[in-house]
């Protein structure tokens, strides 16, 4: 008996998370290129705001988290996701960068950038924009973990178990994480109102 | 909207309200540097070259060895397109870096005839192997090649 063969198929962008790992896994560049378009803007935004604004870092980061994925997608098991699996991997790189370079303190120009209360934007999109700056300037004064979770966590979209997995540690700590990031950022919006 | 929700808004301070604001705005938010590198980086990305051991494969000029991996992308290529069915994992058998068995698993769609799925994907896989390997080399053939259905999906496993 003969099969039928598929004419012209779906494209990798249609294909979930999974089958475009297990294609990658069988060396299919084209699947594992659409799961880096899928996932790269998180993940290049996680790396950017982990390391404090710093592209070049990120980008660095990126890159060997991502070469790290495609090497070792045939040992990816599904015992989490995909995106949990390459948030997990980013999150690593991040953490050996920061370790490489000598701590920064939050520099003086990055608090002038905060608008004051004499900014009477009248534009929605300027006030966006000075909102988001405010928020990039809160969230890197929070820890390390602090951030990391609040970004998973509100960002990506993670819950508290496959946050759990990115940064290695338990749901309680990623819990207690979250209620002091999410007070401290608060806090510090309402400075910025 | 829930009166406990009501009753957090009521007492929410502004800072919160901010927060979320700000929040809703990053989460839609791409970096423009982002488009700038994305193709740099996925190309740097595959281009690295991942290591797999050698098979022997008969070339008119004689014998070569290829890597594994060849064989493995032409199995995918040829085996992948056929409708009900996608590659899961090949993996070949080898000894003393000849080719000795495949064991090719699959996931099929509910309703698919898996018997004679297998029978089709087998002698595909044979035609593959003769065509990478090479006729004169020791013939992989039905007895040493195993499809194993791993998984059934509801929906199109290619998709899903």
């Amino acid at each position: 008996m003969s099969v039928a063969i598929s004419g012209s198929g779906p494209t990798a962008a249609e294909r979930s998370d999974e089958v475009l790992a297990r294609r990658g896994a069988l060396g299919d560049r084209e699947a594992f290129g659409a799961l880096i378009r899928r996932h790269g803007p998180a993940l290049y935004r996680y790396g950017v705001r982990m390391l404090d604004g710093q592209h070049h870092a990120a980008e660095d980061a990126l890159q060997e988290a991502l070469i790290k994925a495609w090497l070792n997608l045939s040992g990816f098991r599904g015992d989490s996701s995909v995106k949990t699996w390459l948030f997990r991997l980013m999150a690593n790189q991040c953490l050996d960068a920061r370790r490489r370079r000598r701590p920064l303190s939050l520099e003086d120009a990055r608090l002038a950038e905060l608008p004051t209360d004499d900014t009477t934007a009248a534009d929605a999109l300027v006030q966006a924009r000075e909102l988001r700056e405010a928020l990039d300037v809160a969230l890197a004064e929070l820890s390390w973990r602090q951030r990391a979770s609040w970004m998973l966590r509100e960002l990506e979209g993670l819950d508290y178990t496959e946050i759990a997995v990115v940064l290695d540690t338990s749901v309680a700590v990623v819990r207690g994480q979250l209620h002091r990031a999410r007070a401290n950022l608060a806090a510090r919006m309402e400075m910025w109102r | 909207m829930s009166q406990r929700d009501d009753r957090t808004h009521e007492v929410e301070p502004e800072g919160q309200a901010l927060l979320r604001t700000a929040a809703a705005d990053l989460r839609s938010h791409v970096e423009p540097r982002w488009v700038e590198v994305a193709d740099a980086l996925t190309s740097r990305t595959l281009r690295a070259s991942r290591p797999s051991p050698p098979v022997w494969a008969q070339a008119p000029s004689g014998p070569v060895r290829v890597a594994e991996q060849v064989v493995v992308t032409y199995l995918r290529d040829r085996l992948n397109p056929v409708a009900g069915c996608e590659v899961h994992n090949v993996r070949l058998e080898v000894r003393e870096e000849r080719c000795t068995g495949v064991v090719i698993v699959v996931v099929a769609q509910f309703g698919q005839r898996l018997i004679p799925l297998a029978d089709d994907l087998r002698t595909r896989a044979e035609s593959v192997l003769a065509e990478v390997l090479g006729q004169d080399m020791a013939p992989v053939t039905v007895t040493q090649m195993h499809v194993h259905v791993a998984d059934v999906t509801p929906g199109d496993p290619s998709l899903e």
